[in-house]
């Protein structure tokens, strides 16, 4: 793939994401109507929701690209599963605190243990922190190996945090989508889903931008290697 | 302003406060990278750069990326 290719995809990419941003905070604040239950608490949903689902995209992405990997140590492989990890972690962390704001507002409580959403919720979080920890603790091939086995490993708590809220009946956390359809007006999934497109598109953006300078940094630190020789 | 607004306020200025964090890491990496590249420039275009050192340079960046 060449720069310019990876340029002109990550303005592509960039200019829509940006676009559906606006339209989304425009339709969530100014179109989409208001929860008769919950007021105007319930405006938060549509971005809380939308960065969680992106982050375990995210998450997803990161497995796919470890198997990648495995099946062929190709570098670049490694580098979409390292950045796909990092950015579910930031997006995860997002999650985490407009979710207790949330909480604190709907709930009278920032944070509730004994719910399993949160606390599954939480476990992802943890298990994705500590990949950085085991990448940071070896080098070389056997980094990116290790990494590998561990973003894929790592992603079997996706599935359990999703899952847990319906298996376990959670008594505070709302299922909102559930195998019935939405529990909520059509006039706003359209916004949730306008808010959903954007947020994977932040996602790809980031990925795309992440991706760019680590090639970018990769060559100059073989362009210097090379030039340090020649000079010396 | 209701108290209901204020958690939303406070719920958006997360988001954005962090994106726009993101932002200044990444901008600051690419500030580095253009350093790098320019003393990089320098090096290459010095008179002690041997006959073809820049061009060797540069096709042994690209093989490593590939």
């Amino acid at each position: 793939m060449t720069e310019t290719s990876s340029g002109r995809r990550l303005a592509v990419i960039g200019t829509a994401t940006a676009a559906l941003t606006a339209v989304a905070v425009f339709g969530v604040f100014f179109v989409a109507p208001e929860d008769a239950d919950q007021g105007i608490i319930q405006k938060i949903f549509y971005f809380h929701v939308s960065i969680a689902i992106a982050s375990l995209v995210a998450f997803g992405v990161g497995c796919v690209a470890g198997i990648r990997y495995l099946r062929s140590r190709e570098q670049r492989h490694d580098d979409v599963s390292v950045i796909a990890v990092g950015l579910g972690l930031l997006f995860s962390v997002l999650v985490l605190l407009t979710g207790s704001i949330w909480a604190k507002a709907s709930w009278g409580t920032w944070w509730v243990w004994g719910d399993p959403r949160l606390v599954t919720f939480l476990i992802v979080i943890l298990l994705y922190a500590a990949y950085f920890v085991l990448r940071s603790s070896v080098e070389g091939e056997r980094q990116r190996r290790y990494s590998a086995i561990f973003a894929i490993a790592a992603f079997a708590s996706v599935p359990l945090s999703f899952y847990s809220v319906r298996v376990a009946q959670s008594f505070v956390h709302p299922v909102v989508f559930t195998q019935g359809g939405a529990n909520m007006p059509s006039s706003m999934v359209v916004w949730y889903v306008v808010s959903q497109v954007a947020a994977i598109g932040l996602f790809l953006t980031m990925l795309q931008l992440e991706l760019i300078q680590r090639r970018a940094e990769r060559r100059l630190r073989a362009l210097k290697l090379q030039l340090e020789r020649a000079l010396a | 302003m209701s108290s209901g607004s204020q958690f939303v306020v406070a719920a958006y200025a997360v988001i954005l406060f962090v994106l726009v964090m993101y932002m200044v890491v990444v901008g600051m990496r690419s500030a580095r990278i253009a350093r790098d590249a320019e003393l990089l420039a320098r090096l290459a275009a010095s008179p002690s750069d041997p006959d073809g050192v820049a061009a060797d340079a540069q096709a042994t960046a690209e093989a490593a990326e590939k």
